[in-house]
């Protein structure tokens, strides 16, 4: 006498095509004596076709191009995280993950120029890197330099046009920063630890520099 | 009496393959051969995360998220399953921690109920050359299979979705959703009498 258990298992592998030839067989002779059990056998497999006929489990994707092109948009991120991780002895380079997203290349376009400095400490004493330059203006071209005499990096653009006598051009030095994910906020420190720089996005996403900018 | 229902071994065989080289070239690195994978497994995984989530955005959401854990972790598949098989685990995964967060959040069991104004995941499919009454009749058996399939738990949903449509083995599920056989095989027979139970008089004059 099998259990109810043992019973429904063999019921579900039967429907199912999971038994050999032997239990098959055994199960059809069982089921041409069980009247009842042969009903609720034809029963399920008339079930299994219905959801077979109706029910597809593919579904068309809305924005399917988009889906991929995100998709390899984030791999991309990925291979530069790791190229930035590899590259760079500190983990100091945080806040230009920020700078990298798209939205900082369309705030770059409102600015002359913006270098990307990272400043850390090789023994005892401070040193710049500079890890890329962006002109929005294909004319302007920027260059840097380190001056020993001033000890600073110097960063040249050739082809600006004049600079309105009320502007002045002002230098920055970020000796450090501290990135809040959650507000998705950088900001930049000079060596006193006063605030230079405060990098965020406004209630419209759109990038918002706080602080002491480049050009007063 | 009708043989039961079998897996088209030579179509699996040769997607297989032609999966086998895409994978071998994702990876060595090539982020076009992954992304030809998810080209052509994104309606699939979408799918199924519909089913699951009950919820278009949400299913969006996690099927990329799958998609980019899928990438990470392709170093360590060994190919000792198929491709499909061992991207569905991590959809399973993806899933399942979206679903038991949104239980935190609704300090709940998991609630079925939720997004049933969404459109339904799966869909009839009316067969060529129907007439209209008789693709309206399919259409209108296709929406109660459907509200059927969502009464069931997203544990039994998701064996009878990958069993019954997808034709994967006990094995292949129990690899894919990290449960034992004998809890696929249960949880399939539960699932059966369920839908048995809210189908029977639609099956019965189909």
């Amino acid at each position: 006498m099998k259990t109810p258990e043992q019973q429904n298992e063999k019921l579900t592998r039967w429907l199912d095509g999971a038994m050999n030839d032997a239990e098959r067989a055994a199960f059809e002779t069982e089921m041409a004596d069980n009247p009842v059990l042969r009903a609720e056998a034809d029963d399920l497999q008339q079930l299994g076709g219905l959801l077979r006929s109706h029910v597809v489990t593919e579904k068309t994707m809305p924005h399917a191009d988009f889906f991929n092109s995100q998709i390899q948009e984030r791999i991309a991120e990925l291979h530069r995280s790791e190229a930035r991780a590899k590259s760079q002895p500190s983990g100091a380079a945080a806040w230009l993950d920020w700078l990298r997203k798209p939205w900082a290349i369309a705030a770059a376009t409102a600015m002359v120029a913006f270098g990307f400095f990272l400043t850390h400490f090789t023994e005892d004493k401070p040193q710049t890197i500079v890890l890329g330059l962006y002109t929005p203006n294909p004319s302007v071209r920027a260059t840097s330099y380190h001056s020993s005499e001033a000890d600073a990096t110097v960063l040249m653009l050739d082809g600006l046009d004049p600079i309105p006598e009320n502007k002045d051009i002002t230098a920055i030095n970020v000796d450090h920063s501290e990135t809040d994910p959650q507000l998705a906020a950088t900001t930049l420190y000079d060596a006193d630890g006063k605030i230079l720089l405060v990098m965020a996005l406004d209630s419209r996403n759109q990038p918002l520099f706080l602080g002491k900018g480049i050009i007063q | 009496m009708t043989s039961p229902s079998t897996i088209p071994d030579a179509q699996a065989e040769g997607s297989a393959a032609a999966d086998s080289e895409l994978v071998k070239r994702a990876q060595g690195g090539d982020s076009q051969a992954f992304d030809q994978l998810v080209t052509k497994y994104r309606g699939k995984v979408y799918g199924m995360c519909h089913h699951l989530l009950q919820n278009e955005q949400d299913a969006w959401d996690i099927a990329q998220e799958a998609f980019i854990k899928a990438w990470r972790a392709l170093p360590s598949f060994k190919m000792d399953s198929s491709f499909y098989t061992w991207l569905y685990r991590i959809v399973h995964n993806c899933s399942y921690d979206w679903l038991r967060k949104r239980r935190i959040q609704s300090d709940g069991e998991f609630d079925d109920e939720i997004h049933r104004d969404v459109a339904a995941g799966a869909e009839a499919v009316p067969r060529d050359g129907l007439r209209p009454d008789q693709a309206l009749k399919n259409k209108e058996l296709g929406a109660r299979i459907t509200a059927a399939i969502e009464q069931l738990t997203p544990e039994h949903r998701e064996v009878m979705l990958l069993r019954e449509v997808e034709g994967l083995s006990y094995e292949e599920i129990a690899a894919a959703t990290d449960s034992q056989t004998g809890t696929v095989m249960s949880r399939l027979f539960y699932a059966r009498k369920k839908l048995q139970e809210l189908l029977k008089d639609a099956y019965e004059n189909a």
